[in-house]
């Protein structure tokens, strides 16, 4: 496949038709010209036997000529795609249906962005199946292709169809999560969390005074016969309010760096293994889930550059929403690197940050959110590097990197963003948000969803 | 949105794709490579031309775009012209089929990458094809020997060659006008 075109993608399973632009090869020319160089050099030399050996240069160029295809006539291609649940594949097929006289299929075939494959097919039969593990979640290039067809001994090619992929979308998978932190406030006014205020549906509150609008059930006698000083002054029982929470995903798909360190910067989607994108989607789609079944409203931002965004709401339509924007969400061209500002988010919103971390960007707007009130939650969705094949000044600059990592986190922490660090073990995953849920000073009690 | 589980990446690459039984295409390279030195060694007895032989296969195998293949062709076949023409000559057969074949295998490395897997059925219709077209240019050729080889029948046979030679000409008009004409008459008719 093209270098300079990767092709128009297609979606799902694709079908096309082209036209096919025959042209004549030097292979033709060059056997008509031995054929009459034959003749002539029979001729010249009175040799009959030089003669002949042009009869079969001469009878394979009739035939070719005679057998070859019409010009424009169409060449149709079908693209079909299989999931296979069990082995977690995708089987692709290809078939070229080309027009009469096409005697070699010559196809390009790249399955999963990798070098492509050089194949030489029948042009009475061109079929081509094979399957793609299900390597990462999102958008999956499942196939890239490119063919042209050729004529008799080669004698006609045509010109190269243009390139296209095709494309299948993989949901990530959804963990199961058991304890949900909080933001600082729940403003509220129904839902599954007890909040601050007093109202109706959550525990004991307090006791108070008798205020106009309390329910004479609520009074509580005992208290009022201990406490009160003059007739007339009453004291009722008060429980919290239920209100349910705002949460705001914030998704730093700027970058999308994989497990093995010796991949960053070219990023094949066959040798990267598990990466940030991954964890970022599986992570965001855990949390998004959760939260949406507790009753919260969820809204998702993504900073990869082209706007996507979801204001908050619950329900079960808006998590098919954020499914699928978190699942389309991948790094952009049109990332904005360095912001004047980052971007406005709800007030009392709890806001969880996914990202790698490996640059200032995220971490600079997790402490602009900090410093305005919010609580933020860093998620580090950088998996586990790994240094197979790296040589001595690769893995010196990895580990450069990841001590400059490792000291932005420090500095994140320390100005009040809390970390999570979303890992494969999740036991170790479920203890950390068990610890972030604990109510703290200024923070709600634990939700439970 | 598909709704279907990702498994969590793994290190895996894709296994090549099929489509039934397939040859390299280096294959037709070291086809040729065996075809030209077999013939070189075959007609030629002089070292030097055997060596010219060899290094102008090794060009026409590195780079077929240079019509290195036919340059060896035409080579070959002058080799006949330091060779006095006979039926009986196997050598001049083996020629005639050799020349056509490195003509086929030349035509193949032209086009197909040398990196690429060549479905078998390809390989088939191609010696098919040679097949077809050599079976009778061998006949031609002997009877041609024969009759007009120096030492042949040429001086008692030359009315029958003319007949026969008329015969095959309207054999041949019949042949090759007849399907095109149908096929005019066909495009006029959807047309």
């Amino acid at each position: 496949v093209s270098d300079d075109d990767p092709g128009d993608a297609v979606e799902g399973d694709a079908a096309r038709t082209h036209p096919a632009h025959w042209s004549l090869t030097i292979g033709f020319g060059a056997a008509v010209l031995v054929a009459m160089l034959c003749v002539a050099a029979g001729l010249a030399s009175a040799r009959v036997d030089v003669a002949l050996l042009a009869l079969p240069f001469l009878a394979s160029a009739a035939w070719v000529w005679d057998r070859r295809a019409r010009q424009d006539d169409g060449t149709r291609v079908e693209v079909l795609l299989a999931r296979q649940e069990e082995e977690a594949t995708i089987r692709y097929t290809v078939r070229v249906s080309p027009p009469r006289g096409t005697a070699v299929v010559q196809l390009r075939l790249a399955p999963l962005g990798q070098p492509p494959q050089e194949l030489a097919l029948s042009g009475h039969a061109a079929e081509v199946s094979g399957t793609v593990p299900m390597l990462h979640s999102g958008r999956l290039e499942i196939v890239s292709l490119q063919y042209r067809l050729i004529g008799a001994d080669g004698s006609f090619v045509t010109v190269p169809a243009p390139p296209f992929r095709v494309e299948n979308v993989v949901a990530p998978q959804v963990q199961q999560i058991s304890s949900l932190p909080l933001p600082r406030q729940l403003p509220g006014v129904t839902g599954a969390h007890e909040s601050a205020r007093p109202g109706d549906g959550g525990d004991f509150r307090d006791i108070h005074p008798f205020t106009p609008g309390d329910r004479l059930r609520r009074i509580d006698w005992k208290r009022t016969a201990r406490w009160a000083q003059s007739p007339g002054e009453l004291y009722v029982r008060r429980t919290a309010a239920l209100a349910d929470a705002s949460v705001l995903l914030v998704m730093d798909s700027r970058d999308d760096i994989g497990e093995f360190v010796g991949t960053w910067g070219k990023n094949p989607p066959a040798e990267q293994g598990t990466t940030s994108t991954d964890v970022a989607r599986e992570a965001a789609s855990s949390l998004a889930a959760a939260y949406i079944r507790s009753g919260d409203r969820v809204g998702f931002q993504d900073l990869g550059g082209d706007g996507r965004m979801l204001a908050p709401a619950s329900g079960a339509r808006q998590l098919s929403r954020l499914f699928s924007i978190i699942t389309l969400s991948r790094p952009s061209e049109q990332a904005v690197v360095d912001r004047r500002r980052p971007p406005v988010v709800p007030p009392g919103v709890l806001i969880y940050l996914f990202s790698s971390f490996l640059d200032g960007e995220a971490a600079r707007l997790a402490t602009f959110w900090r410093a305005g009130g919010h609580r933020v939650i860093g998620v580090d969705v950088l998996p586990s590097p790994r240094f197979r094949s790296l040589t001595g000044d690769s893995q010196a600059a990895a580990r450069i990197i990841a001590m400059e990592r490792e000291d932005r986190l420090e500095l994140l922490v320390a100005s009040g963003v809390e970390l999570l660090r979303w890992r494969d073990d999740a036991g170790s995953r479920a203890a950390s948000l068990r610890a972030l849920s604990r109510p703290a000073q200024g923070r709600p009690m634990q939700g439970r969803p | 949105v598909s709704t279907e589980l990702a498994p969590r990446g793994r290190g895996l690459n894709p296994p090549n794709a099929r489509f039934g039984p397939w040859v390299p295409a280096l294959a037709i390279r070291a086809a040729f490579v065996l075809l030209s030195v077999d013939l070189s060694t075959t007609v030629f007895s002089y070292g030097l031309w055997i060596t010219l032989g060899i290094m102008l296969t090794a060009i026409a195998v590195g780079a077929p775009k240079l019509l290195a293949p036919w340059v060896l062709i035409v080579f070959y076949g002058g080799s006949l012209l330091w060779r006095a023409p006979s039926a009986t000559d196997w050598r001049f057969f083996v020629l005639l089929a050799g020349l056509h074949l490195m003509h086929v295998l030349g035509s193949q490395m032209l086009v197909l990458p040398w990196r690429s897997r060549v479905q078998l059925r390809v390989a088939g219709a191609v010696l098919l094809r040679f097949a077809i077209i050599q079976v009778p240019c061998q006949a031609v050729s002997w009877a041609a020997l024969t009759l007009f080889a120096p030492r042949g029948l040429v001086s008692i046979s030359v009315p029958v060659v003319g007949v026969l030679g008329i015969v095959g000409l309207v054999a041949l008009v019949l042949v090759l006008v007849g399907p095109m004409v149908r096929r005019s008459t066909s495009g006029a008719a959807v047309r």
